[in-house]
C-alpha cells in the first residue's frame, strides 16, 4: 500500500474521531462539556431507580388530584371534539409512511453497485418519507406532552438528572479534581434558571433511552 | 438517523473495534467497556451493531449475497436495507423449510394417502 499525505490524513482523522466517539461506549457514564466546564452523566443506581419511581407516583398523585387535568386517552378525545385533530388518524398515517419506508429500502437493498443514480433517487425518497413520519410523529408528541402520564414520564427523568449529573471541580490548591453533584437536591434542580439542567436532561435521556 | 447512531455504527464497523469484540469473546481478561454491568442503552446498542457488522463480513467473505458488497457496509441507509431484506429472505427460507418439514412428517404418518394422490395441503397442521 503506498503511503501518501491524503491516507495519513484519512488515519489521523479516523483516529480523532474514533477517540472522540469513544465517550459515548467506554463506560456507563457519559461526559459533556457545557461553558467551558466539564460536566458528566452516570447510570442511575437501582435506588436513584426506586425513588425516581416514588417521585414520579407522587407527581401522578398530584396531577389527579388537580382540575384541567387529563390523562392520555381523554386528552385525544378532547384533542378531536373540541379541535379536530385527531390522533389515532395520525397513527395511521405514521404506521402508513413506516410500510413505505420499508417497501424503498427492500427496493434499495436490491439495487447493485454501479447504479448511483438508482442508489441517490432511493435513498432521497426513503429521507423525504422518514421526514414526513417524523414531523407527525413530533406534532403527536407535542400535543400529547401535557398528559398526565407524559408529565409524571418527565418528572422521573428530571429527578435522574437531578441525582445523576456531577461537574469536575478543583479539589485544592494543587489543582486536583474531583466529581461533585451540580444539584444537592431535586429541589435545587428544579429551581435552576441556568440552561444546564435541560442539557444535563437531554444527555440522560440519551444514555438511557436511546432507541 | 441521529447523530449519536452515525457515531456508534462507525465505530462498531470499525477494524480496531472488530478485532477488539472478536478478541473479547475468545480471550479472557479483553473487556470492551470499563464497566462490567449497568450497561448503558448506547453501549447496548454498540454491542449490537458490533454483532451486526461482524455478521455482514463474514457474509461479504463467503460471498452470501449478491446484494452484499463493501459499498453497502460503509453506506448505513444501505446496510439498513440490506439488513431488511435479509430478513425477509431468510424468513421465506424459513417458512419453506417448516413446510417441507410438515410435508415430509405427514407423508411418513399417511404414506397411502400420498401415494393415491390424495394428499391436501390444507391437511398439513402448521401449528404443530
Amino acid at each position: 500500500m503506498e503511503f501518501n499525505d491524503e491516507l495519513l490524513q484519512d488515519v489521523l482523522t479516523d483516529l480523532e474521531t474514533l477517540s472522540s466517539n469513544q465517550e459515548l461506549i467506554i463506560d456507563n457514564k457519559l461526559p459533556f462539556l457545557y461553558e467551558g466546564m466539564t460536566y458528566e452523566v452516570r447510570m442511575p443506581t437501582q435506588r436513584d431507580l426506586v425513588k425516581a419511581e416514588s417521585v414520579r407516583n407522587q407527581k401522578f398523585v398530584e396531577l389527579i388530584k388537580q382540575p384541567n387535568t387529563l390523562r392520555t386517552k381523554d386528552l385525544i378525545k378532547v384533542l378531536k371534539d373540541n379541535q379536530n385533530i385527531d390522533i389515532l388518524e395520525m397513527e395511521k398515517q405514521i404506521k402508513e409512511l413506516e410500510t413505505q419506508e420499508r417497501d424503498l429500502y427492500l427496493s434499495l437493498a436490491q439495487v447493485k453497485d454501479g447504479s448511483e443514480k438508482t442508489i441517490q433517487s432511493f435513498k432521497d425518497k426513503i429521507v423525504e418519507v422518514k421526514n414526513k413520519r417524523y414531523e407527525i410523529c413530533l406534532e403527536k408528541v407535542s400535543l400529547l406532552a401535557v398528559s398526565i402520564e407524559n408529565q409524571c414520564r418527565d418528572e422521573y427523568y428530571r429527578y435522574l438528572t437531578s441525582v445523576c449529573t456531577f461537574k469536575l471541580v478543583l479539589r485544592d490548591e494543587a489543582n486536583n479534581e474531583e466529581w461533585k453533584h451540580v444539584w444537592n437536591s431535586f429541589a435545587e434542580y428544579d429551581n435552576e434558571v441556568n440552561k444546564i439542567a435541560l442539557v444535563a436532561l437531554g444527555q440522560l435521556t440519551r444514555m438511557l433511552i436511546q432507541v | 438517523m441521529d447523530d449519536t447512531e452515525l457515531k456508534i455504527r462507525k465505530l462498531a464497523k470499525s477494524v480496531y473495534w472488530q478485532n477488539l469484540y472478536s478478541a473479547s469473546k475468545t480471550i479472557q481478561g479483553v473487556h470492551l467497556f470499563n464497566n462490567d454491568t449497568n450497561y448503558t442503552s448506547l453501549q447496548l446498542k454498540f454491542l449490537y451493531w458490533l454483532s451486526v457488522y461482524e455478521m455482514l463480513y463474514e457474509e461479504l467473505a463467503q460471498h452470501k449475497d449478491e446484494y452484499l458488497t463493501e459499498k453497502v457496509i460503509e453506506d448505513d441507509i444501505r446496510t439498513n436495507a440490506y439488513l431488511l431484506y435479509r430478513n425477509k429472505k431468510y424468513d421465506h427460507m424459513w417458512k419453506k423449510m417448516r413446510l417441507d418439514e410438515k410435508m415430509s412428517e405427514h407423508k411418513n404418518k399417511h404414506p397411502k394417502k400420498h401415494l393415491s394422490g390424495e394428499m391436501n395441503l390444507i391437511e398439513v397442521d402448521m401449528r404443530k
